[in-house]
């Protein structure tokens, strides 16, 4: 089930609330126990078979974290670790790398890294184990974040799992983050991806430079509204559960460098990778080309773990090659510049997107000679195509998404969330997305199966 | 609970709306209406699709509710809609008794007279037409025949239909000749009323509707000889042979009304690939090859051939097994811009022409 269907916005999400508000707030492990199934049930919608596999998951490394915090010898402990995370990993490699022709459990990159990081941060004494095995389960089940982020660390999260409570001013923020959330996906992400899905349609031979990158554009902005919706409705019903989660993205379009946007893209998972790989392996206290080789690694696995054909690779490599130049010499420049980085990080952003987005080899060689600025290779079957239909039918959204890449943007809504008057906005914003839900605009969620 | 009063003043607005919607989605239910895809009871869906379709309460209650009176109880919507989503203009209400009749009709008896032809693109078979005793209607020239054509024939051309015909708009060197009225999700629920804005070029002054018109009006401005529909895949969601065939048969009607002189082909719903088939069907959605068969038998059924004909260009973009060929497409359903051509001669190739 996704967030942004009706088969959740109406039946689900009602009917869960309802029934975890119903609960009395002193009685936390009973609102757990809610929590615990109402995550369940809405991953079995999905995934009705996988959702055991989640579940044994649990247990495992339940008690695989239990052994290892009791192991007196030292030896031993980091056996057991390494074997705990062998086994998380070769299910995440069998189910994702290992081209067997089995579906791909939804959400499993996620969770598998949070359960990386629960028994990582129990082995390394950051936090105590999770004695109660329910608890442990709401934390990774917890189906906000459960099929596309925030990765959650455990300590972030800890207190609130034994204490917590919602207020009316939390419950009416987390409503409106949802709505916020909700819209950037309806009507930015869903809308401009019809632009993308119509090149896609018309095939990468026949497309003119210009329109190659006016859907690279449609293409960045999707990619960004559809990922930052589903983090904020996650942020939404985090706060109408009662928990804090952390923050996704910080305009990561805004960025100056590519070393600046991978600060505010993605956080979660930029966080995950310094923390439980590239610090582990040295980070950049060994020298430059120590420093390199590590992130050479961190961003190879960065690729990989969006999707497992080859083109992930190279997008991860892609940023490795500029991420490491800016570490060379480039930063100290881009930091100084006012026009010029953001056409840096720009021309950057269409390009790997690019990559990102086009899995077949063939194919992204035709769609990046269509990109060829130049405009040699760009054949249009359609000479007007342009002005005649993308940018008349597209060209307030490519404004309304610009607009709202910008912080300026996102703050004037984090103040307005705050006045009594504001559902005069929110409340517009909903029922149009659900009218546009409801005429049954496709909804293709792009980060499902990573 | 004042603080949550005062606090959540959004959240109440919600329930409120929501609960509202529930109500008006229970009446729809009672009065026959069903989501398109299934026949499940959900009112709040069923009122949420309703409305963005266009049927607000009010009218709801004014118009519908007296078409329907009589037609369902709950039991008979669920199987077989009729009523599905109406639209704005109204035109595509289905009268009771023709519903169950060719209901009935179509699955027993299709014997009529399609039937003769399994692949009528290359050769419709005049002489057929002539045999029943419909001869009456003698103005036209002796015998149609398909044969090769050139850019004059389209010149007094229209095309009508959906993405598909988008497409042929689009990328193919077709709309410097022929004129285009067409728009992706074009349905025969809806073809003649519905509103396009991309297609104007060609009107002459005298419309001025702003910007926007609907074939309807186009054809009742310009008179052409020979018009092309394609409708049919948007409908095979809604799995209602009986309302595709009645909606098409209505449309065709209002266009021999308004094009006295002019001649309608048919063209059958394009097919779609093998891989998108078995993703349809997974997914349990019905825009499958086995369901655009169905449908173009049934299209096939309005064909008189004197001033209906039937064009078929499956077979020149299908595989061996009868599905659109992988490799003309990229997302399964719509030619690739670069594929267009083959169409394009296919049409050029099969023109409809009177010969003595």
């Amino acid at each position: 089930m996704v967030f942004s269907s009706l088969q959740f916005l109406l039946r689900f999400m009602p009917a869960f609330f309802i029934l975890y508000y119903i609960v009395p707030k002193n009685r936390i492990a009973w609102k757990n126990a809610v929590l615990l199934m109402g995550s369940l049930v809405f991953y079995a919608f999905g995934e009705p078979v996988y959702v055991f596999l989640m579940i044994g998951s649990i247990v495992v490394n339940y008690f695989l974290a239990w052994i290892t915090e009791c192991a007196g010898n030292r030896a031993l402990r980091r056996g057991l670790f390494i074997l705990t995370i062998a086994l998380n990993l070769s299910l995440l490699v069998l189910f994702k790398y290992a081209g067997l022709s089995l579906p791909l459990p939804i959400g499993i990159s996620f969770y598998t890294f949070q359960i990386i990081s629960y028994v990582t941060d129990v082995y390394n004494g950051r936090i105590t184990r999770q004695k109660n095995i329910l608890t442990l389960g709401v934390y990774i089940t917890m189906f906000p974040q459960l099929i596309a982020g925030p990765i959650v660390e455990f300590s972030e999260v800890e207190r609130r799992l034994s204490n917590r409570r919602v207020t009316p001013v939390m419950l009416d923020h987390g409503l409106k983050f949802f709505i916020l959330g909700l819209s950037a996906k309806v009507i930015l992400a869903n809308h401009i991806g019809i632009l993308w899905n119509e090149i896609y349609m018309i095939g990468y031979e026949s497309i003119s430079t210009p329109l190659a990158y006016t859907g690279a554009l449609a293409y960045t902005f999707q990619l960004y509204f559809d990922f930052l919706g589903y983090s904020l409705m996650a942020i939404g019903l985090g706060k109408m559960l009662g928990f804090t989660l952390p923050v996704n993205f910080r305009n990561p379009y805004v960025a100056k460098s590519a070393t600046e946007f991978w600060q505010r893209w993605h956080i979660t998972l930029g966080r995950f990778f310094r923390k439980y790989v590239y610090i582990p392996l040295g980070g950049n206290r060994h020298g430059m080309l120590r420093t390199l080789l590590n992130l050479l690694v961190v961003w190879a696995l960065t690729g990989l773990w969006h999707g497992s054909t080859l083109n992930f690779l190279l997008w991860g490599l892609f940023y490795f090659v500029f991420l490491a130049i800016e570490r060379l010499f480039l930063k100290k420049w881009l930091d100084r510049g006012r026009v010029l980085p953001h056409i840096y990080m720009w021309i950057l952003l269409l390009f790997s997107w690019v990559i990102f987005a086009i899995t077949d080899f063939n194919d992204l060689w035709l769609y990046l000679k269509a990109m060829n600025p130049a405009g040699f290779f760009g054949i249009t079957r359609n000479d007007c195509e342009i002005l005649q239909f993308y940018l008349k039918d597209f060209g307030i959204l490519f404004v309304l998404c610009f607009a709202c890449s910008l912080p300026c943007v996102s703050c004037a809504f984090r103040r307005l969330m705050r006045k009594k008057w504001s559902f005069i906005v929110f409340l517009p914003l909903l029922l149009y997305c659900l009218y546009s839900l409801a005429q049954g605009l496709n909804n293709p969620f792009m980060y499902f199966r990573f | 609970m004042k603080k949550f009063l005062k606090n959540n003043i959004l959240l109440l607005l919600i329930a409120v709306i929501l609960l509202l919607c529930a109500i008006y989605g229970i009446k729809l239910y009672r009065m026959g209406y069903t989501l398109p895809d299934e026949g499940v009871h959900k009112p709040v869906e069923l009122a949420l699709f309703e409305l963005s379709e266009g049927l607000l309460p009010w009218n709801a209650a004014a118009t519908d509710a007296g078409a329907f009176k009589d037609n369902a109880p709950t039991g008979s919507a669920k199987d077989n809609t009729p009523t599905g989503a109406p639209l704005a203009s109204g035109t595509a209400d289905l009268p009771d008794p023709a519903a169950t009749d060719s209901a009935g009709s179509h699955d027993t008896d299709p014997a009529a007279d399609p039937s003769s032809k399994p692949l009528p693109g290359t050769e419709p078979g005049p002489e057929e037409s002539k045999t029943p005793a419909e001869a009456t209607n003698e103005p036209l020239p002796p015998s149609p025949t398909w044969a090769p054509v050139d850019d004059a024939y389209f010149d007094k051309a229209c095309f009508i239909g959906d993405s598909r015909i988008v497409g042929l708009h689009n990328y193919s060197s077709m709309k410097d000749h022929a004129d285009f009225y067409a728009r992706t999700g074009m349905m025969a629920f809806n073809m003649m009323t519905g509103m396009m804005e991309e297609y104007k070029k060609p009107l002459p002054l005298d419309i001025t509707v702003n910007d926007y018109f609907s074939p309807d009006e186009a054809l009742q401005n310009i008179q052409y000889e020979r018009i092309y529909i394609m409708v049919g895949i948007n409908e095979l969601g809604s799995n209602d042979l009986v309302r595709y065939k009645t909606c098409y048969s209505d449309a065709i009607e209002r266009i021999k009304e308004l094009q006295p002189d002019a001649i309608i082909i048919l063209q059958a719903v394009m097919h779609v690939t093998d891989k998108r088939d078995k993703e349809m069907e997974e997914k349990g959605k019905r825009y499958t090859n086995e369901n655009i068969n169905r449908f173009n038998e049934v299209a096939m059924e309005l064909v008189d051939n004197e001033r209906v004909f039937w064009l078929d260009v499956n077979p020149i973009l299908d595989d061996e097994n009868g599905k659109l060929n992988p490799d003309l497409t990229n997302d399964g359903q719509h030619l690739k811009a670069s594929e267009y051509g083959r169409w394009v001669d296919f049409l050029y190739e099969n023109g409809l022409v009177w010969t003595e």
